[in-house]
């Protein structure tokens, strides 16, 4: 008997590697997204973003300068007509505040950071991606305290925007972002961030529930950008009030 | 043997030369990154770049306005110009919820949950909370839902949703159970959108909570009944304006 111990031995403990192999593989199937890359390929990217973001601004500018020159003529045409003077006056108060045009106050900043990765297999999905419905809560929370203008990552937050999850990214407006989230909103500073770190409050439960980093800081004046989409209106016909 | 010595004390030099190398190289920066953040930059200079070339568009759409703009004092029969800003008015007045519209969409209830609680089962699984409405008024917009009210409060740019207590504040005005949710836009989308096997409909009614959804041909959705100005917010700054 005693020369089978050996070999029962060994039986088990290639079993037992078999399996733990077995395991670790189909663990990871399907992710491909683990594995790491070197930083400085990393660099290329951010070049890249910072570009096109750099080519953003730019037509943008150029939009917001032919749409004041299109302002311009119809302003000289308004001037001969009292009730399409009223009008535009009307839309450009719409305008301001429906979000499509850039506008500055003081405010409060907040960057929301995802948990520091400690092991390889952590990051394939954000924290702060798959609990996106916190963003939603964070926005809400925001105008319940007073915000008059927000934007996250620059998508600014319009009647119109969604905030939802589709694929690993979030996609605000339309646009897929990622995080670090960098959130903007004039208003009230003081009302805004006590609203926010109430205890048992939202920053304290992205911080202690969901482990994120979260920064707030006041500012005395911040730019928020326009809506940058197109909004048309296909379904809803205005009524005419008697 | 003394040779043996000597090139094993150089090579150790050498691996801490190179390790300090190393180290000092990457600024105290990680050296590696995750795919994932390759592969979320590429995805945000993909959505980035679809931005630009819907600017452009309104660019384009821009000049070609200002062409006709400047041609009309030629050809005043077509008025363009009083066309452009009625059309232009008519848009931002629905975005802002200044005036009533009309149009196909859904009518959705939610309701607290009307069956008896499980033994042990916490009562807040059958109650709709802020965050439900929030999440439904969510999936509507990502719909493509054009003008939305709740209870008939008109959701605007500023509505906040918070329950205080029993009730749920709107906008600022204060409502209780239930909760009727109106929007106009592709009434299927909609429903397809909510009541999917992971859409928000279904889950709520997998906790218990009473959701209905019903896709109508004429949905009338009242004006934003409140007075909204900016304060802090301004194109040159809230405050200097009010000045």
């Amino acid at each position: 008997m005693k020369k089978y111990v050996g070999i029962i031995g060994s039986g088990l403990l290639a079993v037992i590697v078999g399996v733990v192999l077995a395991v670790q593989i189909s663990s990871t199937a399907g992710s491909d997204q683990g594995g790491l890359v070197p930083y400085s390929k990393l660099k290329d990217y951010e070049v890249a973003l910072s570009e096109t973001r750099e080519e953003k601004e730019d037509a943008l500018e150029e939009l917001t300068i032919l749409q004041e020159r299109l302002a311009a003529i119809e302003r000289e045409m308004a001037a001969e007509d009292a009730v399409i003077e009223g009008l535009l006056s009307d839309t450009e108060k719409y305008r301001l505040l429906t979000g499509a045009v850039d506008v500055r106050g003081p405010g409060i900043t907040i960057t929301i950071k995802d948990p520091v990765i400690t092991d390889e297999y952590q990051d394939d999905i954000s924290v702060i991606t798959y609990h996106y419905e916190e963003l939603l809560s964070l926005v809400n929370k925001l105008k319940e305290a007073g915000a008059e203008a927000i934007s996250i990552n620059d998508h600014r937050i319009v009647q119109t925007t969604e905030i939802s999850l589709a694929g690993q990214n979030i996609n605000i407006n339309g646009s897929a972002t990622a995080p670090p989230y960098h959130i903007k909103a004039i208003g009230n500073p003081t009302t805004m961030e006590n609203a926010l770190t109430i205890r048992g409050g939202i920053i304290e439960t992205l911080k202690k529930t969901y482990n994120l980093t979260v920064e707030l800081q006041s500012e005395e004046n911040i730019v928020i950008p326009r809506y940058s989409g197109v909004i048309n209106f296909r379904y809803a016909k205005p009524i005419e009030e008697e | 043997m003394k040779k043996r010595i000597v090139a094993a004390f150089l090579i150790s030099v050498l691996i801490g030369i190179m390790l300090v190398i190393q180290a000092r190289s990457s600024g105290g920066q990680m050296i590696y990154t995750s795919r994932k953040a390759i592969s979320d930059y590429k995805t945000m200079i993909e959505s980035e770049q679809e931005t630009v070339k819907n600017i452009n568009r309104q660019i384009e759409e821009a000049v070609q306005l200002l062409e006709q703009y400047e041609s009309y004092e030629k050809d005043p029969e077509t008025d363009i110009i009083t066309q452009n800003i009625l059309e232009e008015y008519e848009k931002y007045s629905i975005l802002a919820g200044a005036c009533k519209v009309r149009g196909p969409g859904v009518e959705i209830t939610v309701d607290d949950g009307k069956r008896e609680l499980y033994v042990g089962e916490n009562i807040n699984n059958l109650i709709v909370h802020d965050i439900d409405i929030l999440m439904i008024i969510n999936e509507l917009k990502r719909s493509g839902a054009e003008a939305i009210s709740v209870n008939g409060q008109r959701i605007v740019d500023s509505t906040a949703i918070n329950c205080s207590g029993w009730t749920v504040r709107i906008n600022g005005q204060t409502y209780a159970r239930p909760f009727t949710i109106k929007a106009i836009g592709n009434g299927s989308r909609m429903v397809s959108n909510l009541l999917s096997q992971n859409g928000y409909g279904t889950s709520l009614r997998e906790w218990g909570v009473i959701f209905t959804i019903e896709i109508l041909d004429e949905v009338e959705i009242e004006a934003y009944s409140g007075n909204r100005e900016l304060f802090y917010a301004g194109e040159s700054g809230g405050k200097e304006k009010k000045e």
